[in-house]
């Protein structure tokens, strides 16, 4: 329930990764792969959602066989994007303001809670309401808004399950895969009865108990797939139709979005988008939402009035945290479109699945939580890799989470040790 | 975990090797192989330190703590004994030199001279080591004129392919052998499949040797090896799934090999492949070992 979690962070360990030693580190990400070995239910339900998607994938490729050349074009928008980063959060603030957006540049996570704590100082419901978005999780919104008061409430149904069970999302695009139909029914009963324990009856009894929290909030939180910088829009996709709710019912829709995910122009975006669910196991999304304005209408008077039937307000907050200083291989980790496909194909997270990473999760995630700078425990973490690079071939992006791992290690055991020398490897090709 | 590092490199530092162990040539003496020459197998010492990683895993799986770790440091790896897997190591080895011969290939052996081959420095990321050991070996091989090496272990052939920048030949002996076909399952390992030019140059000799799985070629599945120092447990489960692939497609295929409910005859093409799977109780041998006694060459000691 709201506000009984704790820290994602804080509620892994009493103390913060940046207080334990490295040993401490190793030793206590030992004991955590000790336990999640132990956990036959969540390694039988990940391996039966591997399998589907799978085959969900190769069916996904069989309808669309151009998508491996469309991923080839994306990832060289995303190698241009990254290379003129700065120009382009430039235009993308120019004209996501143009179009009545407000946006705030956060440099780090408590820059970004700062601004959004102003932005709800004059919300008197204190209900809200989020969509699914890792960086939401990367600045700890919900914890952080549950500290000071708030009613938190995940929309998407396996985050929502995730924060009924007081854990954390196993997967990028699968949050509660680790847990059995059996395991949900029990949760959901918490709060409402079930007429059967079949999947529909539990997502029609969340979908009504989230549809009321939907309705009732004053603000909802979203993140984003892209920003388009030339046309100054956003672009979501999505299946359950949650995060169109959660940003346009409420009068104030915030979206929290990483600078990497700016590219040049919408018709970039959406080829972002298209390959990000394509390789997430989608044929096609059941929703891509494209928002470049609140919600308006000049029908009266032709008088500009601001939320007509969608948010009166929309507030962007473009956060840097790490992404614009990373250095060497980990600046690849920013091409990631977090589509999930790398986590499917390891064979450490098939064991450990979210236990692996920290904020983020699985190989690519250790890298990601590296450049967050979300402690310490990436060091203990980026030893468990494999090196073995099977999350490269079914990255869209071409990313090889094992290459920018060695390369973490390389720098922290250096240090570890006293070393200065052995750093001309750092770009090594394999 | 300092500890430990700073005991492999103090290791490669007084004995050439990051486990701080004897190695004996022996096997290649007994077998006769010339000292030198131009041309020369390279087994970069992979094979022959297995059995001792086999060892060393056994105990530190068993601790409770990485603690027990440090108390390994004090203890000494070369104080610890290799387990009877050594044959499984060394048969791999005299097999390269039987498929070699018989295709007609000359070449030599350093012995005792021959240079550590620096996998695990590369894979942990001690990139400084990765460079003494690099220069380590130019100077070996200038001063044994080598121009050309045969590698086996594909971690070996990875690191002086890939890795180092040296100037010679550098060749997988699977370049220059043909194999018989044998009736296994192979569990292809990564380092060939996904990291060198291996898969375009000659994985079609894979494909004639054995039977390969639903996860083979550029989706092959990890033994979990590499992770085995650090988080042994870890590396265990990954090996015990990776085998019961394995087991599963012997089982579809009734292949020969299927010993017990609980084991699987299948072959692999890697050290550190095959030291996981056999710590790990399973019932697997190197390609080059049963091409010699099941394929066509067999009996050609």
């Amino acid at each position: 329930m709201p506000g009984e979690a704790r820290d994602s962070r804080e509620s892994k360990d009493s103390r913060n990764s940046n207080q334990l030693s490295f040993d401490e580190l190793v030793e206590k990400f030992r004991n955590a792969i000790r336990e999640e070995l132990e956990n036959k239910d969540s390694f039988n339900a990940f391996q039966n959602a591997s399998e589907s998607f799978f085959s969900s994938l190769r069916l996904a490729f069989d309808r669309f066989p151009d998508t491996a050349k469309l991923a080839a074009e994306v990832r060289k928008i995303k190698e241009n994007s990254l290379e003129n980063l700065e120009y382009l959060i430039d235009v993308a603030t120019q004209n996501l303001e143009r179009n009545g957006i407000d946006v705030f540049f956060a440099k780090d996570a408590l820059d970004a809670r700062r601004y959004i704590l102003e932005e709800l100082s004059g919300v008197k419901e204190r209900t809200i309401v989020k969509s699914k978005s890792m960086t939401l999780k990367e600045i700890g919104l919900r914890y952080f808004l549950e500290k000071e008061g708030f009613e938190v409430w995940e929309t998407d149904l396996g985050d929502f399950l995730v924060q009924l069970a007081n854990d954390e999302p196993m997967h990028l695009t699968a949050p509660a895969i680790h847990l059995s139909k059996e395991n949900i029914a029990k949760l959901v009963e918490k709060f409402g009865e079930l007429k059967n324990r079949d999947a529909n009856s539990i997502v029609r009894l969340i979908a009504d108990f989230l549809r009321e929290k939907i309705e009732k909030a004053e603000v909802g939180f979203t993140g984003a797939n892209a920003i388009a910088a030339n046309s100054g829009s956003l672009l979501i996709i999505e299946n359950e139709g949650n995060a169109r709710l959660v940003s346009s019912l409420p009068e104030l829709h915030i979206a929290v979005v990483g600078v990497e995910k700016i590219v040049p122009s919408l018709q970039d975006a959406y080829k972002v988008a298209e390959v990000t669910w394509r390789y997430a196991g989608y044929e096609m999304p059941s929703y891509i939402d494209v928002i470049s304005s609140p919600s308006k209408t000049g029908d009266i008077e032709k008088k500009l009035v601001k939320g007509a039937h969608g948010p009166e307000r929309i507030s962007v907050v473009l956060l840097d945290n790490g992404r614009t200083a990373a250095k060497g291989l980990l600046r690849e980790a920013l091409k990631c479109l977090r589509c999930g496909a790398c986590l499917f194909a390891c064979p450490v997270f098939g064991e450990l699945r979210g236990r692996w990473g920290d904020t983020y999760m699985g190989g690519i995630g250790v890298a990601w939580d590296a450049i967050i700078n979300s402690g310490e425990a990436y060091k203990a973490h980026a030893l468990a890799c494999l090196l073995c690079s099977r999350c490269a071939e079914v990255c869209p992006v071409g990313i090889d989470s094992g290459r920018i791992l060695r390369e973490l290690r390389a720098s922290f055991i250096r240090e570890l040790l006293g070393i200065d020398r052995g750093i001309k490897r750092g770009n090594h090709k394999f | 975990m300092k500890d430990i590092f700073k005991l492999l490199e103090d290791n490669f530092h007084k004995s050439g090797n990051p486990l701080g162990v004897r190695i004996s040539p022996s096997w290649a003496a007994e077998l006769g192989i010339d000292y030198g020459g131009k041309r020369i197998l390279f087994t970069g010492l992979s094979y022959q330190l297995m059995p001792f990683t086999i060892s060393a895993l056994n105990i530190l799986e068993k601790g409770k703590a990485v603690s027990i770790l440090g108390k390994l440091s004090k203890l000494g790896l070369s104080r610890l004994i290799p387990k009877k897997e050594t044959d499984s190591f060394y048969n791999a080895l005299r097999a390269a030199y039987k498929l070699l011969k018989q295709s007609g290939i000359d070449f030599g052996f350093l012995y005792e001279k021959e240079p550590y081959d620096g996998a695990l420095f590369y894979d942990f990321g001690m990139d400084w080591l990765v460079d003494e050991n690099e220069a380590r070996i130019k100077k070996i091989f200038e001063e044994n004129n080598v121009k050309e090496v045969l590698t086996i272990s594909p971690h070996s052939y990875f690191m002086l392919k890939n890795v180092y920048d040296l100037d010679i030949e550098v060749r997988h002996i699977l370049e220059l052998v043909d194999l018989p076909r044998v009736n296994r399952i192979l569990h292809e390992p990564c380092i060939l499949a996904r990291k060198t030019d291996f898969a375009e140059k000659f994985r079609e000799k894979f494909q004639k040797l054995a039977i390969l799985p639903k996860r083979s070629g550029k989706l092959t599945s990890c033994c979990g090896g590499p992770v085995e120092l650090i988080y042994p447990e870890l590396s265990r489960a990954i090996c015990i799934n990776r085998a019961k692939e394995l087991e599963e497609e012997a089982e579809i295929r009734n292949v020969k090999g299927k010993i017990t409910e609980s084991t699987v005859g299948f072959i692999t093409a890697c050290p550190i492949c095959l030291m996981n799977f056999l710590r790990c109780g399973f019932e697997v041998e190197d390609y080059l070992t049963v091409s010699v006694r099941e394929g066509k060459f067999a009996g050609g000691s």
